[in-house]
């Protein structure tokens, strides 16, 4: 690896984890990392800092031992060696790369997807996926290395055994793996919906940055349709947000940038040219002149916010159009999105509003199917905390006594949020009075809360419409006898 | 490098291999069998016999011989399992002191694992005869379906007979491993093991890669051939009775008699077609006459009385495949293991269900110790390119309100696992829980396997439900399963590590460990002591024979005298030697002996 470094000039890369401004830096070594990109070399690193490339290859070095760079035409795993530095712990008797690797996989297994655990395409078959399952296994079954010191890497290792078994179980069980790509697609879809819930535009200058961005989503989706016609395929992972923080591109021309409207104004009233240079004006025509400025000032400023209005409310409609087309489409996280816009560019506009009431209404019904069918899915692994949240919110998209009354019944299996639980079968019981089960549900729901008076209420209230039933009756027996 | 043993620890019988020169290989006892009954008695004298010489003096020391001490060991004094056994059995069970069993030999009373312990003691000894040198890590075979508790017993029985047990593995596993060896195949199979006491059948899946994959394992721990022999019994108290009005089973002799002569029987069933089960003197009668038993058994006969039991392996074989959502068909190969499959019926009916003739390339007898030396040799081999993946047989979880069971890790999970569950108190103002770890199906808690228990104490007072615990379950890679239990409110963490009860504790265990020493110790010397007594006696024999010849010759002058009382002298201290049962003493003298022999031979052919 050194003959290959001496050979090609030397490459870095900056180490993102790592605050610079936390390191023992003089300004010319600042100076020769703030010229680090991954691309230049050492070379090229001299020439636009005007120092000697010696010095240079000396700062480069210095940066690198102290983590700040790391060498990116030696071994690509550096960077995350360094990374995980603090955690290797040499007196084992597995070697620093395995322990870098174990490490690297651990802090993901909670973000990979089973194909990506595998490290296998989403179409991979079931072989593929068995292959791949079994050469990790010889890397990661702690089995492997029996009888040598593995220290907490044991415990690693083991979970991401476990992980890897379960992408395993359910990738070669073709009706798990249906399941599973289904809840992949609901996840992708909802995920998207609390991304967007969470990066709610909150100014001006961000809602226009977030325009932009629609709108070019909007026509890459466009081109990317006209080329995948054939098979419209949810994208797993809808495509990220733009943070705030992130390529801040020109804004459309008309916003408050009082530089660029000054020297508009300047253009459309003439004041550029031969007659602007300064001669002895009287004060009249000073005046005059003032007077007139003020006026188309003010003119312009009325065209100005005409046409703003104007654009604003074409971009109302496109955006609206364009929230209706994706929710024809499917893509009900692109429909919210782009509804998202338009309402908050709408100012108050009654009819807009309604329209676009009417319309989150409809694709609050489609994601309400995503979030049950995450839900489902959750719930049958298991995951009843995680299933209730979805079951709550496919409620709020399209509300259905079922549906609350399963979200009830998840947080009472986990055994967490009794009291929105009890919250969610109350609801139910709004909509359907006459449903026995709902009633009971809630009457569970008080018993596990503890709240007696209020469980023998709603079994008494339940036993009125099924005076009958023999179970009701003895429950309440039950009940009465714990009060007692 | 040091060897691994692997022991199949059976009911009835046991086998130890080893793996020599990269070759896994069945080593045989010093009768030169490749198994070892798994019987231990103590004589009249109070010697202890393992293996074949306790099978040999069973008959006439029923009541001081155990056999099938597998059925026992881990089990619970109140168990149906030992209630079944307290009726059936020739030697005498008691109850031990924490719940456990013990087995009473000549007014001494033992725990199961330390019978065990001495079977295993045996096949270690038979190895280290073999290898020449001292053996101290193994692995142990254990049926799929044994319990933690079951699993626990069998390790500690390692420990008490100086057995590092590296690793406690299935048997139908086991079996794969051997079968698998070296085949670098990627294939589906299913092993089908009846062995003498428990039923297995467990669905794997082989990689070309080196991994073998348990997907789903079930099993009876309460039939195997044991069961078919006492069918036979049955049927021959039965006849006897009819015939007699006499009840065999009154007399332990003859009890044990009947039952050597049923799994004879049986056995050669398996190639003749019938078989005349002779045993005259069976018993007499009140009034001093000797009645006889004398039946023909077919082959027939035997498959009617054994019917529902081949039945009931083919319904377990069901449920096992259904737990491993596959089909028959899906199976691309089938192994059958244990002495029991050599029954034609058994084979016939797995044939008919499996749809598929069963393998034949794998000794049902030795197949699991080979694959236990396997999986030992791998293990601890530097670069370990063989894994094996096996599963939780039974479901684990702990007990809620109502004695319900509620479930964590389900059946048939690949370890290493973890799961968690929250829970929350069941009365108002509850400020301790208690964690039950229970193992097992059924959702009645107090019908599975206490595994262990801990208290979590310092919750708030508050009305039921609000409190919420966390408990986590994790099994890692030795098999061991740890519960955690967590207050999520104040974050208090409290766990186990579940070191499932085999009914003995730690100190206990260390005394056995003790006591099986000394009888090591005694043991070896008692052979020592054996061989040198004898070769002394047979010199002392000699010389005894020759003295009143030589006495004649030589008696008469004083150097003759002398030497005369001389050989009188060695003759009297080599007896002492004898007497004082010192095998190093004996030596010392069987030099003087051996000269004093031979003196007088010359002295006897030169007068001749």
């Amino acid at each position: 690896m050194s003959a290959k470094s001496k050979l090609a000039p030397a490459i870095y890369q900056r180490v993102d984890i790592v605050d610079v401004r936390t390191l023992p830096l003089d300004p010319e070594e600042a100076f020769v990392l703030s010229q680090v990109d991954g691309k230049s070399h050492e070379g090229a690193i001299a020439l636009a800092t005007g120092l000697e490339l010696d010095r240079v290859a000396g700062h480069l070095r210095r940066l690198a031992t102290l983590g700040a760079v790391h060498n990116a035409s030696e071994s690509p795993r550096s960077a995350t060696h360094i990374r995980w530095s603090s955690q290797l712990d040499e007196s084992l008797s597995i070697d620093a790369d395995l322990q870098v690797r174990i490490l690297e996989i651990s802090s993901q297994l909670s973000e990979l997807d089973h194909f990506q655990l595998l490290g296998v395409k989403m179409t991979a078959d079931r072989s593929t996926i068995k292959r791949a399952y079994f050469s990790m296994i010889g890397v990661f079954h702690p089995d492997t290395y029996f009888g040598k010191r593995l220290g907490e890497f044991t415990k690693r290792m083991e979970k991401i055994f476990q992980r890897l078994t379960e992408a395993h179980d359910i990738l070669s069980d073709p009706k798990a793996r249906a399941e599973y790509e289904g809840y992949l697609a609901a996840l992708g879809r909802t995920r998207g919906l609390e991304d967007l819930t969470a990066d709610a535009p909150t100014s001006v200058e961000d809602l226009e940055q977030l325009l932009q961005q629609a709108e070019e989503e909007q026509a890459q989706k466009k081109q990317a349709e006209a080329i995948i016609a054939a098979s419209p395929r949810v994208a797993l992972k809808p495509p990220p947000l733009p943070s705030p923080k992130e390529s801040r591109h020109p804004v459309v021309e008309m916003v408050d940038d009082p530089q660029s409207r000054r020297q508009g104004l300047a253009r459309k009233l003439g004041l550029t040219g031969p007659s602007s240079s300064p001669a002895e004006p009287d004060e009249d025509a000073l005046r005059d002149q003032a007077a007139r400025r003020s006026a188309a000032v003010k003119d312009l400023h009325r065209r100005y916010k005409h046409r703003k209005g104007a654009i604003r409310d074409q971009r109302v409609e496109r955006f609206a159009t364009a929230a209706e087309e994706a929710l024809a489409a499917g893509n009900t996280v692109s429909a919210l999105n782009t509804l998202k816009i338009a309402r908050t560019l709408s100012g108050g506009d009654i009819a807009t509003v309604e329209r676009l009431e009417e319309l989150e209404k409809q694709v609050g019904a489609t994601v309400a199917d995503s979030y049950l069918e995450r839900a489902r899915y959750e719930e049958t692994n298991g995951r009843y905390e995680d299933a209730a949240r979805s079951y709550t919110r496919a409620a709020r998209g399209r509300p259905s006594s079922d549906v609350l009354r399963s979200a009830a019944e998840c947080y009472l299996k986990a055994g967490v949020e009794l009291r929105l639980a009890g919250e969610l079968a109350r609801e139910a019981v709004q909509i359907a009075p006459n449903r026995i089960d709902l009633r009971l549900t809630l009457a569970k729901i008080y018993e596990a809360a503890g709240m007696q008076q209020s469980a023998i209420r709603e079994l008494e209230r339940a036993l009125e419409l099924t005076p009958d039933s023999d179970r009701i009756k003895q429950w309440l027996k039950r009940i009465k006898r714990q009060g007692v | 490098m040091e060897t691994v043993i692997g022991i199949d620890l059976g009911t009835t019988n046991s086998c130890v291999a080893v793996m020599d020169s990269a070759v896994p290989t069945v080593i045989p006892n010093r009768g030169g069998y490749k198994t070892t009954p798994s019987m231990v008695a103590v004589t009249e004298a109070g010697k202890r016999l393992v293996g074949h010489i306790a099978k040999r003096q069973a008959i006439t020391n029923a009541e001081n011989t155990v056999y099938a001490a597998k059925r026992l060991i881990g089990r619970k004094w109140n168990s149906p399992q030992i209630k079944n056994a307290l009726l059936t059995s020739s030697y005498n069970i008691a109850e031990g002191p924490h719940d456990d069993v013990r087995i009473v030999l000549r007014d001494k009373s033992y725990s199961v694992p330390e019978i065990s312990s001495m079977i295993l003691q045996e096949m270690k000894i038979i190895a280290e005869d073999y290898l020449g040198q001292p053996v101290t890590q193994a692995v142990v075979t254990v049926p799929a379906y044994f319990n933690d508790n079951q699993r626990q017993a069998t390790k500690d029985a390692g420990t008490i007979a100086g057995l590092d047990v590296i690793r406690i593995i299935n048997e139908p596993t086991a079996a794969a491993l051997a079968y698998g060896l070296g085949k670098e195949i990627d294939r589906v199979i299913a092993v089908y093991d009846l062995g003498g006491g428990t039923f297995d059948i467990s669905i794997l899946e082989l990689s070309s890669t080196g991994v073998f994959k348990v997907i789903a394992t079930t099993g009876d721990t309460f039939l195997g051939g044991e069961d078919f022999d006492a069918r036979i019994v049955d049927w021959l108290v039965h006849g006897f009775q009819q015939e007699h009005e006499i009840d065999l089973r009154q007399d332990r002799m003859a009890l044990q008699r009947l039952r050597d002569a049923a799994e004879k029987a049986k056995c050669e069933l398996s190639s003749v077609r019938e078989t005349d089960i002779n045993l005259p003197f069976i018993i007499s009668t009140g009034r001093n006459e000797a009645l006889h038993l004398q039946r023909t058994l077919t082959r027939e006969t035997l498959e009617g009385l054994t019917e529902d039991l081949i039945e009931r392996t083919i319904e377990i074989c069901r449920d096992a495949l259904g737990d491993a959502r596959l089909e028959p068909k899906d199976l691309e190969d089938v192994i059958l293991v244990g002495g029991m499959t050599r029954m034609p019926a058994i084979q016939k009916a797995a044939t008919e269900y499996f749809g598929r003739t069963p393998n034949k390339g794998v000794h049902p007898d030795e197949v699991v110790a080979l694959g236990a030396a396997i999986q030992g040799h791998a293990l601890i081999e530097d670069k370990n390119d063989m894994i094996l993946l096996d599963v939780t047989p039974h479901a684990l979880g702990i007990m809620t309100f109502g004695s319900h069971f509620e479930e964590l890790i389900p059946q048939n999970t690949t370890v290493p696992t973890s799961r968690t569950k929250v829970f929350t108190t069941s009365r108002d103002n509850q400020t301790a829980v208690k964690i039950l770890v229970m193992q097992g199906e059924n959702d009645n808690a107090e019908k599975n396997e206490l595994l262990g228990e801990f208290i979590l104490t310092g919750l708030r007072r508050a009305t039921k439900g609000e409190i919420e615990i966390e408990v986590t379950f994790e099994i890692n890679t030795d098999g061991i399963v740890s519960v955690f239990a967590k207050d999520l409110e104040t974050g208090q963490a409290q766990s186990i590590q579940v070191t499932a009860t085999s009914g003995l504790t730690q100190d206990e265990i260390h005394h056995m460990i003790e006591t099986a020493k000394d009888y090591l110790v005694e043991r070896r010397t008692d052979e020592d002591f054996e061989a040198a007594k004898q070769e002394a006696e047979t010199l002392i024999a000699e010389i005894e024979r020759l003295f009143p010849e030589v006495e004649g010759v030589v008696g008469s002058s004083d150097f003759g005298q002398d030497a005369l009382g001389k050989a009188r002298t060695v003759l009297e201290h080599a007896r002492e030697a004898i007497e004082a049962r010192g095998a190093a003493q004996i030596r010392q003298h069987v030099d003087g002996l051996a000269r004093t022999q031979r003196m007088f031979k010359g002295v006897v052919s030169r007068a001749q």
